[in-house]
């Protein structure tokens, strides 16, 4: 296992476009295994690989069946529908804010060795497939809220959910 | 993408601390209510008990080390930053299961979280030196005895010093280790509606190791519960939680079949059950207490014990019944204490306030003075605490008896190996491996 260093808010390289994979070789393979290690190591549920200092279209998304995707050159090609609710990021730590993103949302992208496929989802995931995509343009999810939680109104948000849930 | 998480078992084990360094909140009550409010597994709660008591078991041993290592004084830490500091070096120093660098990152994360990203360096800092040095951690001062064992094992310099007066080194360092030792769950066969070989049976099917107690019959030491209080056995009533110091003192009153008995502060109930116990459930037993809360606690205790001899009143001990004047053949005191024997339980009980500690001395009088109208000439009279300072025990029955020539102590004979005793008994868990209790049997001349 090897866990690679995540790179935070303010560092240049989360702010530029990542170019397409071309060659999908043991160099790829390393990258997406570290990837899926530092994820599961951070407790996160996505990860790109500009958040690893890496400029290239590639991220790890857990869906909430704990399953990891490996998405290469990945695109949104559908949405449907709404979805508010908190959001953080690995590289943002301790801060969270709404978000509104599609409540589904399929994506076409490419495995590890080249070959293209489509997985779609709703809720969690979806929102997480457009957060890691969007990292591979330089954009973090602080951009689309005006307002980020502080610890006290996290607490807060999460108890109400949770009554709302009851 | 991270999702906002719910508090795990290391913010609810730091809001507990917070909350008990801002001197509002007990640390049973505080973990009880804060655990089920970020709705934390069971795993998850044993750690951040864990993590908890750890922290309030070796405070001032945690912060010595701080202070070697940070630049500011512990004292001037903000308090958040301070708890940070002290979990992460209890995991480091006590922990064996938890890898140092997850105990180091943990704290730096979480201080980031907690909105003191300035600080994440310190924290950091201060934390590796645990990890670098933990083999041979620095040297603690020496220069007074009383001064080292309260760093050692972290209780007030007063409590060592007090402890030292009356045990001796040896004995009183053996008390200081246990307080900080996790105590074994001891529980009481409900003689009512099972047997002592019937319940062990029971427990073993339900895959609960129980082991009887060394000398106290129907008693037994548990593990591998999970949750306790979900155990069929349980909850069909045939056992309670109960240490054997606590179940001594219905040994000690003599209660028998058809008494009257009145049990002064009785919740949450204990002793007033091990009475009934005695007493086949066959008489009448009065249990008072001062809040009306705990009197519910103790009905649905006894429903669950299936125990008919009980009423229950609410009462404050040093208020006098008119009514209850000379009807009782036993009285139980079993007073508000310092609470010094149970520190192995509830840890934060050592930094109490001493200068509030010799109120207690008072009110445990008065309560005894007023038990002693309520009982029948001929009848007895137990005073009991959960402390081990003679001034709350036989001081306080030495100055009761000065004023009341009609009792004396009374001689009584328990389990061996603690035998016949005379009058009184101060239990110990460094000698008998109970809390410190003290028992005092006193009888009320027949006219």
């Amino acid at each position: 296992m090897a866990l690679r260093k995540i790179v935070l808010q303010g560092d240049e390289v989360l702010k530029k476009k990542c170019r397409p994979v071309t060659e999908f070789n043991e160099r790829l393979h390393t990258l997406l295994d570290d990837m899926t290690d530092t994820l599961i190591d951070s407790g996160g549920v996505g990860l790109a690989a500009p958040q690893v200092g890496v400029l290239r279209r590639v991220c790890v998304v857990m869906n909430e069946d704990e399953e990891i995707l490996e998405l290469v050159n990945p695109e949104i090609i559908y949405t449907e529908g709404e979805q508010t609710g908190l959001e953080g990021c690995l590289s943002v730590p301790g801060k969270y804010g709404e978000v509104t993103r599609p409540n589904f949302v399929r994506v076409r992208a490419q495995d590890r060795d080249g070959n293209w496929f489509e997985a779609e989802d709703e809720g969690l995931t979806a929102r997480c497939f457009c957060h890691e995509i969007e990292h591979l343009d330089g954009h973090l999810f602080v951009e689309h809220t005006d307002h980020l939680l502080t610890e006290e109104e996290l607490e807060e948000y999460i108890r109400r959910q949770e009554e709302e849930e009851n | 993408m991270r999702r906002p998480e719910k508090p795990g078992a290391r913010d609810t084990a730091l809001e507990v601390l917070l909350q008990i360094d801002r001197a509002n909140a007990w640390s049973d009550g505080s973990l009880k209510r804060t655990i089920a409010k970020n709705g934390l597994d069971s795993r998850d709660a044993a750690l951040a008990t864990r993590l908890a008591y750890g922290v309030i078991q070796n405070r001032l041993l945690l912060d010595y080390y701080i202070g070697v290592w940070c630049a500011q004084r512990p004292g001037h830490l903000e308090p958040l930053i301070l708890n940070i500091l002290r979990m992460g070096g209890y995991q480091i120093l006590f922990m064996d299961k938890i890898p140092h660098h997850a105990a180091v990152s943990e704290a730096v994360e979480m201080t980031r979280r907690w909105g003191r990203s300035k600080a994440a360096g310190m924290v950091n800092a201060v934390l590796r030196k645990f990890v670098t040095n933990w083999l041979d951690m620095p040297p603690l001062p020496r220069d007074s005895e009383a001064g080292y064992l309260s760093i050692r094992y972290s209780h007030p310099k007063w409590l060592v010093e007090r402890l030292l007066a009356l045990l001796g080194r040896e004995e009183a360092e053996a008390f200081l280790r246990l307080d900080n030792e996790i105590v074994p769950t001891t529980i009481q066969t409900n003689t009512l509606c099972t047997t002592p070989e019937a319940l062990q049976k029971e427990l073993h099917a339900a895959s609960v190791a129980a082991e009887p107690h060394p000398w106290l019959p129907g008693c037994f030491t548990i593990s591998g519960t999970g949750d306790l209080e979900k155990l069929d056995a349980f909850q069909k009533g045939h056992f309670m939680v109960q240490d054997a110091a606590a179940k001594l003192v219905a040994a000690v009153s003599g209660a028998k079949r058809g008494d009257r008995v009145l049990d002064m502060c009785a919740a949450p109930g204990g002793k007033s059950f091990a009475i009934a116990m005695a007493m086949e459930d066959k008489g009448d037993i009065l249990s008072c207490d001062i809040h009306p809360h705990k009197l519910k606690l103790m009905e649905s205790g006894a429903a669950r014990l299936g125990i008919r001899s009980i009423r229950t009143a609410l009462a404050d001990g040093r208020e006098n019944h008119a009514a209850w004047v000379e009807k009782a053949d036993v009285v139980v005191a079993d007073v508000p204490c310092s609470g010094l024997g149970i520190i192995r339980k509830k840890p934060d009980i050592r930094y109490k306030d001493p200068r509030e500690l010799e109120k207690l001395p008072a009110v445990q009088r008065a309560i005894l003075d007023n038990g002693a109208t309520y009982l029948r000439p001929g009848g007895v009279l137990v005073y009991a605490t959960c402390t081990v300072l003679p001034r709350e025990n036989d001081g306080v029955v030495d100055a009761f008896l000065a004023a009341h020539p009609d009792f004396c102590r009374e001689p009584f004979t328990l389990p061996q190996p603690l035998g016949r005793c005379d009058g009184s008994i101060t239990l110990w868990p460094q000698r008998h491996g109970t809390d410190g209790f003290y028992i005092c049997r006193l009888r009320k001349r027949a006219e």
